[in-house]
């Protein structure tokens, strides 16, 4: 058995060991499915009873729904993005994290249009869209963007274990179910590795990386122009399109790092997930949160300056603290600096930290997402006469809080459910990447 | 002392409005009758008539309420007929022309509305005078210059048609919901005025335009009203093709190709992976054959 084959036979026991969930694996799950019931609870109550369940009114139509739909599309970026473009560059050190991400994209693209159907008065008119739907409508395009998105990251993910599961269901050592080794050939097309099907496979990889870039930016500047071509405060900007795929690409890569350190520390991944892919996917997210900031400051300083009327309305809800000020500051302000500082100040930048300010950021990019939304609806251009107080403010009932959380967890059982079936670090990938010296890591 | 007379004074007050309130309780309420007198272009002589009446101080329409149209001079009283109030408290009689109706010896017409009263209501009248005017209208084009003249006449007493100076007068076009008024002039001494008509004014697919003349509520006359058609409007150009734009039901086409364009350029290179990946089994079970 050469290097390589004892590599790639560690990996493959790394995996089976997956398969056999621990006592804490097991009690996740049944907390996981028992969270998922409850909002399943949640959501009967809500076909049942109405909208009227949510916090939503006649003002504020989208409230955390929508929050989580930007969010987990937000997310998705870690897979397209970083994936992708390492991939095209034949970065090396991507091989080890690859996978987490392209994971976090399908599920975070599988999850988030869950939330538009929640946001629906009636779910049962969702097929209007294609029955009725017109082509001017940024919405139509969103639908059209976001199942394209989803076909071609399953294809990518796929493309990427092609592979993996050729080396998996002919290994002898692997102690599965038959059945499982059956589906793993099927899945796995016959591949054995000849210079041709080599070839072919990397060539479908390199397509879907081109590929999947420029569609994530898309899919993400749809998003915004669902905002920003209404004429509203807060969303009509120009801006918004980049502006939502900075952000996008910022959460994403906060997600990647917290999910690498989850892995790395729940699965003793330590060997294959080292500290210079912290340092490095940690670099992306300090120019990204710089990136951030930028756009952050730009739109607000532009608003402001205007003047405009209405558009001032909105902008002094936000840098009221009696309004939305103290969330206001702490994503525009903390959800910025404190990724800055951990993975820019070289004594403060190690695993834990980069970890943290990562966490920061990703809680900061769902309060940021909240107030895009709720404040602008808040504020009408007109008045509705004899309006009820509860209809202008906006508060998520528990109903909706149950469905966020569900949807938390139905990301998480995914993730679950995807590392018992899919090797989380290439095996068949993994064995290739020569050690050799690093010099930004070592200047890192 | 004063304090005391201006007490009396009050108290007096109070017992008098008392009394009065009792008594008005009592009273039938006066209603008022608004006539007014309209001779359309076809000859047809209109008798509009609104009935209201004072109710807790609030002026109110009176409904369902049945009045007689009667003509008179100082011989004949003939009863044309009778008329029932809308919700809005009106009503309106129409005289066919032909219709032969009794006149003074000056020639004027009079006009009486009589309500009989009812339970609450008092019997009511009101009378109107009116002198049979006569509009005509010609309509010339001179060059470019379209011009709308307006003519007005009365009978003298020996049945002569005779000119009426000085009456105001006023040019309209007929528009799909209500009149647009061109212009407002007065009669000069030969009973003639006229107006130029606007080039830049829509007409129908033909060019079509119904123009019409009214001496509006004029106190001897009423308001007397002649139209004529021309085809002096713009035509009106039916749009043929549909638009295509962002508030119409088809997309502009720029937005169809570009959409077009995108989509197909990913889901061929979809299908580009898809063949790659058969390929790849192909080749596989060549493999396995070998």
């Amino acid at each position: 058995m050469n290097q390589q084959e004892i590599a790639q036979q560690k990996l493959v026991e790394i995996f089976a060991h997956f398969g056999k969930p621990s006592k804490f694996s097991k009690g996740l799950f049944v907390f996981l499915i028992l969270i998922i019931l409850f909002a399943f609870y949640a959501f009967i109550l809500q076909i049942t009873r109405g909208q009227i369940v949510t916090g939503m009114r006649d003002y504020v139509i989208w409230g955390i729904y929508e929050v989580n739909f930007i969010f987990f599309i937000g997310i998705s970026y870690a897979g397209a993005m970083i994936s992708g473009i390492l991939h095209l560059l034949h970065v090396e050190w991507r091989k080890p994290i690859i996978r987490i991400a392209e994971m976090i994209t399908v599920i975070s693209v599988l999850i988030g249009p869950i939330y538009v159907l929640l946001s629906m008065g009636r779910m049962d008119r969702f097929l209007h869209i294609f029955e009725y739907g017109r082509i001017q409508s940024p919405i139509v395009w969103d639908v059209i963007a976001i199942i394209t998105y989803l076909a071609c990251s399953i294809l990518f993910l796929y493309l990427a274990l092609i592979m993996d599961y050729a080396l998996l269901s002919d290994n002898q050592e692997l102690k599965i179910p038959s059945f499982r080794k059956k589906i793993y050939r099927k899945l796995a097309v016959n591949y054995h590795e000849t210079p041709l099907q080599k070839k072919l496979l990397n060539r479908g990889l390199s397509v879907m990386s081109a590929i999947i870039i420029p569609l994530a930016v898309i899919v993400h500047s749809v998003l915004a122009w669902i905002f920003g071509m209404t004429i509203r405060p807060g969303w009509h900007s120009t801006i918004f399109a980049p502006y939502f795929v900075i952000a996008a690409v910022f959460s994403g890569t906060a997600v990647l790092i917290i999910a690498m350190w989850v892995f790395r520390k729940y699965y003793h991944l330590e060997e294959y997930i080292t500290e210079k892919h912290f340092k490095y996917i940690g670099l992306i997210l300090l120019v990204l949160a710089g990136l951030y900031g930028y756009f952050t400051f730009s739109e607000y300083l532009t608003v402001w300056y205007g003047s405009e009327t209405w558009e001032l309305e909105v902008i002094y809800k936000l840098f009221d603290f009696s309004d939305y000020g103290a969330w206001f500051y702490l994503a525009a302000f903390v959800g910025v600096l404190v990724p800055m500082l951990f993975t820019g100040i070289p004594f403060l930048r190690n695993i834990n930290t980069i970890t943290i300010g990562s966490v920061v950021a990703v809680i900061c990019m769902w309060i940021k997402r909240y107030l895009i939304i709720v404040p602008t609806l808040e504020t009408p251009l007109l008045p509705n006469q004899d309006y009820r107080p509860e209809y202008v403010h906006y508060h998520a009932t528990w109903v909706e809080w149950s469905l966020t959380a569900g949807g938390v967890a139905l990301f998480l059982l995914f993730f679950m459910l995807f590392i018992r079936f899919m090797p989380i670090i290439p095996v068949a990938d993994i064995s290739e990447v020569p050690e050799k010296k690093d010099f930004i890591s070592e200047k890192l | 002392m004063i304090l005391k007379k201006i007490f009396q004074i009050i108290l007096v007050l109070s017992v008098c409005s008392g009394f009065n309130r009792i008594a008005r309780a009592d009273e039938l309420i006066t209603p008022r009758i608004t006539a007014s007198y309209f001779k359309l272009s076809n000859g047809t002589k209109r008798i509009t008539v609104a009935l209201s009446a004072k109710e807790n101080d609030k002026r109110v329409n009176i409904p369902n309420a049945e009045l007689q149209i009667i003509t008179q001079n100082e011989t004949v009283r003939t009863v044309l007929g009778s008329i029932v109030t809308n919700q809005e408290g009106k009503a309106s009689f129409d005289i066919e022309p032909g219709i032969t109706l009794p006149r003074d010896p000056d020639g004027n017409y009079t006009f009486t509305v009589l309500f009989g009263g009812n339970t609450k209501l008092d019997k009511a009248s009101q009378s109107i005078h009116v002198t049979d005017a006569f509009l005509e209208i010609s309509l010339n084009e001179q060059d470019t210059i379209k011009t709308i003249t307006a003519r007005v006449f009365k009978r003298n007493e020996k049945g002569e048609k005779v000119v009426v100076p000085d009456v105001p007068v006023e040019f309209n076009v007929k528009r799909l919901f209500c009149l647009y008024t061109i212009g407002n002039e007065k009669t000069d001494s030969s009973g003639m005025c006229s107006t130029e008509f606007p080039s830049n004014m829509p007409g129908d697919k033909y060019g079509k335009v119904t123009i019409v003349v009214r001496m509006p509520d004029n106190e001897t006359f009423g308001t007397v009203e002649e139209n004529k058609d021309i085809n002096w409007g713009k035509l009106l150009v039916y749009q043929t093709k549909p638009i295509r734009g962002l508030g119409d039901t088809d997309a502009p086409l720029w937005m169809v190709y570009a959409l077009l364009v995108l989509l197909s350029g990913v889901w061929l290179h979809v299908v580009y992976i898809i063949i790659l990946v058969i390929r790849i089994n192909i080749i596989g079970k060549k493999v396995i054959k070998s």
